[in-house]
């Protein structure tokens, strides 16, 4: 794993509280973070020492990255940092950051942040148990700018209850008039164990359909390039080169409660638990919970399950890599496909479909001999 | 010795306890050390211990002594209780002299019990009332014994109160065994005759057929003739049967025993055949030998058609242990090669396809069950149809005709209003109904045998909370005005869909199945309208609605895992779908179009 090109995943699961829709790892931030900040740079070390690697990207997510101090960042970061280094995250929270807040992390190294608006309707805000107004995200997508960060992402949700085609619009007009260089717009996935997700409160799949092609419209006419489903960037050099690392399998480190950890050949995943995260740190243990080593089929698999989602699309000769050669041919009369070279790119209406173009792959993968 | 003998069968309702007496009765009289005791123990099937039914006829012997000193020998033919083996279970009753009738105290007399407890009373035997469970707070002993009196007609002072779980009354009923039940009868001095109540495939040593010697004695050197069958074996080994198989040399009058004697196949020797000594024969065969016919029709086809020669392997092993399942090669437009087979009734349909997906790990797409019509065409020549698909262009036809039965159904009165709506709902007909005891009517009417193939059990069950009891015979062919409904997705016919229905029902039979089929077909990247038609006129249609996405929206924080099993769950899925046309129907989707609500 000396490969150029690997990404740093930091997971911090504290918020000051959970969101209605939200299934990832977090708990409310306690008063003192000195133990997960300790635990996650001591884990840090046990992954990385004795192995020259060379990050290109460093995403630290959440959770509410920015409730650790800005001390910590600076020190993880400079650990961390190598000439290769293009591309350094930080998801926020509108309600979290004031000035100061963000000149820190300008300071501490970030060179791009996240902000999760999700939507400029206070109405909705309220809905998805989100803890910030809309005025306070517009005020923090200006302070951002303000002080320094030139790399700005927009989260933008659709697709919640009740919502109408003329709520979805001004939230996305109001996205442009910032003009980030990155937006990212997910159509609301209801997950088992939220609050949300167990009412079953979501959009008709025709109106979320309906919304996907809308943003993709006013986003794409006002120059955003949509190169993932649900993300959009101004300029190619936009495009979050950590997600697209997940997207195109490039090798990652997670490190943190219930990250997930990617060597090229194989998976793994910490404990989801964060006192058994930290105690299992400290004891100089790996706090992993899971490992596997990927089968050929899994890695044509995963090709196929990413490769839809995005315009780079799925690669023949990446899968001929792992035995299995065929031309997918079948996948181009769909509509939703178009060839390029070895390259099977979706469309707009593909990605929208990508499930469904994986699994049609997938059944022809079964049909041809190994090679 | 022969006085000593005592050959006897429990009959019961599903339950009211026979499996759990059976267990008792064999740990009361020694047969089975507390090491090898297990529940069921007389049941081996997989299938028949998880439903709880028994599907096999076998025996036990058994060995007691009773208060004067003297040894008995107990034979335990065991039998099951369902409508679909009825056959079987008449063949094992001609076996006994007497027969155990268990009345749960806390239910009372059940319709199943009284099917069985005339189909005993016909062949004269000893019935011994047993009224079971006494030890639960709420039998009712004084009612259920009232209920033997008055419904049954049995004497409620010959009744032995037990309860089979903790093992009370046993004594006193093996007692009853022994002083009650006659000894066999038959004539130690004549040919040999033996009747055959089942058999079993053993893949080691072929066929091993269990039966009771009714004349004379066999011997383990002997050559036998099957009387019914006409063919001759040579004997490789004799005995009786234990908890295991225990050799011996000579079988006499009035015995229970197995025979095993390079038999191929179950099919060579059905139940009710007689077996007799190939010198010295006897020259007349034992009564009640019948082919059971098969009443209902399904085919069967593997999800995936590359399957299709394992299949046609695990039938043929399956018929080995069956004889009562038929089949053919059938070829459907839309679903391949497959099987038609007859079966005996639903209970059996469902127990085949069960050994196929469990026994054989096949995965199947079974069709619509039919019943077996009778087609007179203008021609003069007369056919039977059992698949829809056969059917012969209407212009052809003079008189389609369709199997009746006697139906009988036997519930407290409580319930006779919805019981009799249910019935008239599916064509009943000359209804009356009697009052059997105090509180319970049982009610008989004719009816259309298609009219019982699907789900009438459960609905039954439902109007009546389960206290409703069901059994029939067959009766005889009356002429239907039946029309073939075929159902048409995307545009094209799946001839396995198709369906004959009587013609006052055709267009709600139709506008019920497409909804059926639209609530079971996923929604796929088109639109896939549904119709159903009567020789091309469309007399009911839906439209499953395209899908308008399919990918999920977040794909963050590296759980590439996730995504992949997902994947994986899905191709799995798609297995279990087969592809019509350019539509994946899944395999619940064949059966969907019967039901009723």
């Amino acid at each position: 794993m000396t490969a150029e090109g690997t990404g740093l995943y930091v997971h911090v699961p504290f918020c000051l509280k959970k969101c209605s829709y939200c299934a990832f790892t977090s708990v409310k931030k306690p008063d003192d973070t000195s133990g997960m900040c300790s635990a996650l740079h001591t884990e840090f070390i046990q992954r990385t020492r004795n192995r020259n690697i060379q990050f290109r990207t460093f995403y630290a997510g959440g959770g509410t990255p920015s409730l650790l101090p800005p001390e910590f960042w600076m020190r993880l970061i400079g650990a961390v940092k190598t000439p290769s280094m293009e591309e350094v995250t930080i998801e926020t929270n509108p309600a979290v950051l004031d000035a100061v807040g963000y000149s820190a992390l300008f300071l501490a190294g970030f060179n791009r942040i996240s902000v999760g608006v999700q939507s400029f309707s206070d109405m909705n805000l309220k809905l998805l148990g989100r803890i910030h107004s809309a005025d306070e995200a517009r005020e923090s997508l200006k302070l951002a700018r303000k002080m320094g960060f030139r790399n700005i992402s927009l989260d933008l949700m659709y697709g919640l209850p009740g919502q109408t085609s003329e709520n979805q619009k001004k939230d996305i007009e109001e996205a442009l008039l910032f003009m980030p260089q990155h937006i990212s717009a997910y159509d609301l996935t209801l997950e088992p164990g939220t609050p949300m997700g167990d009412r079953g409160e979501k959009a008709s799949e025709n109106q979320c359909a309906e919304m996907y092609y809308r943003i993709h419209e006013m986003l794409t006419a006002n120059g955003y390039i949509h190169y993932e489903v649900s993300s959009y960037a101004l300029e190619d050099k936009y495009r979050s080169k950590h997600n697209s690392s997940y997207w195109d399998r490039t090798p990652y480190i997670g490190i943190g409660p219930s990250a997930h950890s990617f060597t090229g050949a194989g998976r793994s995943w910490n404990v989801s638990d964060i006192p058994e995260y930290e105690s299992s740190v400290v004891q100089g243990n790996l706090p992993e919970e899971f490992s596997e080593e990927l089968t050929d089929e899994d890695a044509a698999h995963e090709i196929l399950a990413l490769g839809f989602r995005n315009t780079n699309g799925v690669d023949l000769k990446e899968l001929e890599r792992f035995g299995f050669k065929l031309d997918l041919a079948d996948l181009l009369n769909t509509g939703f496909v178009k060839k390029k070279g070895n390259l099977m790119i979706p469309n707009t209406g593909g990605m929208l479909f990508a499930d469904y173009l994986a699994l049609k792959a997938a059944e022809l993968l079964e049909e041809v001999p190994r090679v | 010795m022969r006085k000593n003998i005592r050959n006897f069968c429990i009959i019961a309702h599903i339950d009211h306890g026979k499996s759990t007496l059976a267990d008792r009765l064999l740990q009361a009289t020694g047969s089975v050390s507390d090491r090898e005791f297990h529940n069921q123990m007389l049941d081996s099937m997989d299938i028949e211990r998880e439903r709880g039914i028994t599907i096999k006829s076998t025996a036990v012997t058994m060995y007691c002594e009773n208060k004067a000193g003297e040894k008995f020998q107990l034979n335990l033919i065991d039998t099951p209780g369902h409508v679909d083996f009825s056959y079987e279970v008449s063949r094992a009753l001609a076996s006994c002299e007497g027969a155990l009738l268990v009345v749960d105290a806390a239910q009372g007399v059940e319709a199943q019990t009284l099917a069985n407890l005339y189909k005993a009373m016909e062949q004269d035997l000893e019935i011994i009332p047993v009224v079971n469970k006494i030890d639960l707070p709420s039998a009712d002993i004084y009612e259920t014994l009232y209920e033997i009196d008055n419904e049954l007609g049995l004497d409620p002072d010959g009744a032995i109160l037990i309860s089979a779980k903790t093992g009370q009354g046993i004594e006193e009923l093996l007692e009853a065994i022994m002083e009650r039940v006659p000894p066999p009868a038959g004539n130690p001095d004549a040919p040999l005759r033996a009747r055959v109540f089942d058999s079993i495939f053993d893949p080691y040593r072929g066929v091993i057929a269990y039966f009771r010697v009714v004349d004379g004695v066999m011997r383990s050197d002997q050559d036998i003739l099957l009387m019914a069958k006409g063919n001759e074996y040579r004997i490789e080994e004799i005995g009786h049967l234990g908890i295991k198989r225990e050799k011996c040399k000579v079988l006499s009058n009035g015995d229970v025993g197995y025979i095993i004697a390079g038999i191929k196949s179950v099919s060579d020797v059905r139940s009710g055949e007689t077996i007799t000594a190939k010198l010295n024969p006897s020259e007349e065969i034992l009564d009640g030998f019948a082919l059971a016919k098969p009443v209902v029709f399904s085919s069967l086809f593997p999800i995936s058609s590359e399957d299709y020669n394992d299949l046609a392997l695990a039938m043929d092993k399956l018929k080995l242990n069956d004889a009562s399942l038929i089949f053919e090669k059938v070829n459907s437009v839309g679903l391949g090669f497959g099987f038609r087979c007859g079966f005996l009734g639903l209970l059996h349909l469902e127990v085949v396809q069960e050994r196929l997906e469990r026994e054989f790990g096949m995965s199947l797409v079974l069709t619509a069950p039919t019943v077996l019509y009778r087609v007179s065409l203008t021609n003069g020549e007369v056919k039977y149809i059992d698949n829809p698909n056969l059917y012969p262009d209407p212009s052809r036809i003079e008189l389609t005709e369709e199997p009746y039965i006697k139906a009988s159904v036997i519930m407290p009165d409580k319930y006779i209003g919805p019981v009799t709506t249910l019935l008239l709902d599916r064509r009943g007909q000359n209804y009356s109904n009697t009052y059997v005891g105090a509180r319970r009517v049982e009610i008989k009417v004719d009816m259309p045998l298609a009219e019982i193939v699907y789900d009438f059990y459960d609905k039954l069950k439902s109007v009546t909370q389960g206290y409703g009891s069901f059994d029939y015979e067959a009766s005889d062919y009356q002429p239907g005005n039946l029309v073939k409904v075929d159902i048409l997705v995307n545009h094209e016919k799946v001839d396995a869909l198709s369906m004959l229905v009587h013609r006052n029902r055709a267009n709600a039979w139709a506008k019920r199945a497409c909804e059926n089929l639209k609530e079971a077909i996923p929604r796929q990247q088109f639109k896939i309208p549904i119709q159903g038609t009567i020789g091309g006129a469309i007399i009911a249609r839906t439209t499953i609605s395209a899908l308008r996405k399919d990918v999920t929206a977040k794909c963050y924080g590296g759980d590439i895992t996730r995504k992949r099993k997902l994947l994986d769950k899905q191709k799995a899925g798609k297995k279990r779908m087969k592809m019509v046309g350019k539509v994946m129907i899944p395999q619940k989707a064949f059966l969907a179009v019967l039901k009723r609500d």
